[in-house]
């Protein structure tokens, strides 16, 4: 239970500095956008393999923190974490992860991710949004986040625990 | 049958869960939401432990040194040749809403939200050291928002760029004719360009002209620079025309900000 917690820490963290500090670092923020938390959410699902209510709670806690800290929302990235991890669990259930399947795996998540919120506002006409914005999004938030999504991935792979429940 | 009925039941869970993120987004957003005490208080913890954490990368920032006071200067020389006049005025007629009259706070940002469509930035000053919803938010290079939400500790900066329908800044624009007025209504971020609409096809307007706040709905004061024209585009009909306007501000590299509070006494 301690290493997600601490993945999940250190990737939370992470994902604030970056954001703040990449465009200072690089220039140009808008093709490195971070999701670490997110990242770190679905790649430590197989920690939780037989105790999928912990994950779920571990993913609304998680989506609270990160509204309070980071995008000043009231409770939405919780439900929308928990919704997340919820997908993460069948879809584990059903397919043998490797490298390659960690990869579209984090791929597709940050997808529907985008997806929920962007016809949440949609729906509700806060923001105005077309589908070049989403397609603009996604494929500007993939880069960064599916190399870190791999890199956790080979960690937590060659972690005791992990390797145990697999 | 007791499967069928179970995946039945997590699908209703998974649309409820749906839809009710929906609305809570939605109360989320909504801008005359306030911050109810536990809210505001969990948010100073979490920005004091962000502020912790921040603290290291914050110093090697290269503008850390610089003298924050100079954006408000940058600002009010921008006005130089009136302030004299505009002192008078103030005398003379309780005039308000002008640079001359304010005290301001800097602020350090902490973070920013990392949410692509409402574009806001969190602050490291609060209703302690006197600020308020609503306050104008500058860099040395014009106006960059205002206060959305205040707690004690730490304030959310809602940015100009945001393409949200409620945000919407009166501007004035200096033509070689004269003065015309319009709203700031939306940001390409491609271009980095902020887009004024419901400009008069009939104004002549050139690349290079001055965008200000035009102090017109009570909330920026007047004179806060904003850019130079760098495009017109008529409507389809050529009733009005929509300016692409290029600011000096990188909102993508924003660590440093000048809150201009209330009036001087």
């Amino acid at each position: 239970m301690i290493t997600p917690i601490i993945i999940i820490v250190i990737s939370f963290f992470l994902d604030g500095i970056l954001s703040n500090f990449l465009c200072y670092m690089l220039n140009d923020l808008s093709l490195f956008t971070p999701y670490f938390t997110l990242i770190s959410l679905i790649v430590i699902h197989p920690f939780f393999i037989k105790e999928n209510n912990k994950y779920y709670i571990l993913a609304a806690i998680l989506g609270f923190l990160y509204d309070l800290f980071y995008t000043n929302l009231f409770l939405t990235n919780a439900i929308f974490f928990f919704l997340i991890s919820y997908f993460v669990s069948i879809i584990e259930r059903k397919i043998e992860l490797n490298l390659f399947t960690n990869l579209l795996l984090l791929a597709l998540m940050l997808m529907i991710y985008h997806l929920i919120f962007a016809l949440a506002l949609f729906i509700f006409n806060v923001v105005p949004i077309n589908i070049t914005n989403i397609i603009y999004l996604i494929s500007h938030s993939l880069i960064l986040n599916l190399i870190y999504g791999e890199i956790l991935f080979l960690l937590c792979k060659y972690l005791p625990k992990r390797r145990h429940l697999n | 049958m007791y499967r069928k009925h179970r995946k039945k039941k997590k699908i209703i869970i998974i649309l409820i869960a749906i839809f009710l993120s929906f609305f809570i987004l939605f109360y989320s957003l909504s801008s005359n939401r306030k911050l109810t005490i536990i809210e505001s208080t969990l948010k100073d913890g979490a920005m004091l432990i962000l502020k912790g954490v921040m603290l290291p990368f914050t110093s090697l920032n290269a503008d850390k040194d610089v003298d924050q006071t100079e954006s408000y200067l940058i600002q009010k020389n921008l006005n130089v040749h009136l302030e004299e006049e505009i002192e008078q005025l103030r005398e003379t007629l309780s005039l308000n809403q002008t640079l001359t009259g304010y005290d301001i706070v800097n602020a350090t940002v902490i973070t920013r939200n990392k949410a692509y469509w409402y574009q806001t930035l969190t602050i490291d000053k609060g209703s302690k050291d006197g600020l308020k919803e609503n306050m104008v938010v500058i860099t040395k290079n014009g106006l960059i928002g205002k206060l959305q939400k205040v707690t004690t500790y730490s304030s959310e900066v809602k940015l100009i760029t945001a393409n949200d329908v409620n945000n919407k800044v009166s501007v004035s624009i200096a033509t070689t004719t004269g003065e015309t007025t319009a709203l700031l209504s939306g940001y390409d971020k491609e271009n980095n360009l902020v887009l004024i609409s419901g400009v008069d096809s009939l104004v002549d307007i050139q690349e290079g002209d001055i965008v200000t706040t035009s102090g017109l709905g009570g909330m920026f004061p007047r004179g806060i620079y904003i850019g130079e024209v760098k495009t017109i585009t008529n409507d389809k009909y050529g009733l009005s025309k929509t300016l692409g306007v290029s600011t000096n501000q990188n909102f993508n590299n924003i660590h440093y900000v000048t809150v201009l509070k209330e009036e001087k006494n």
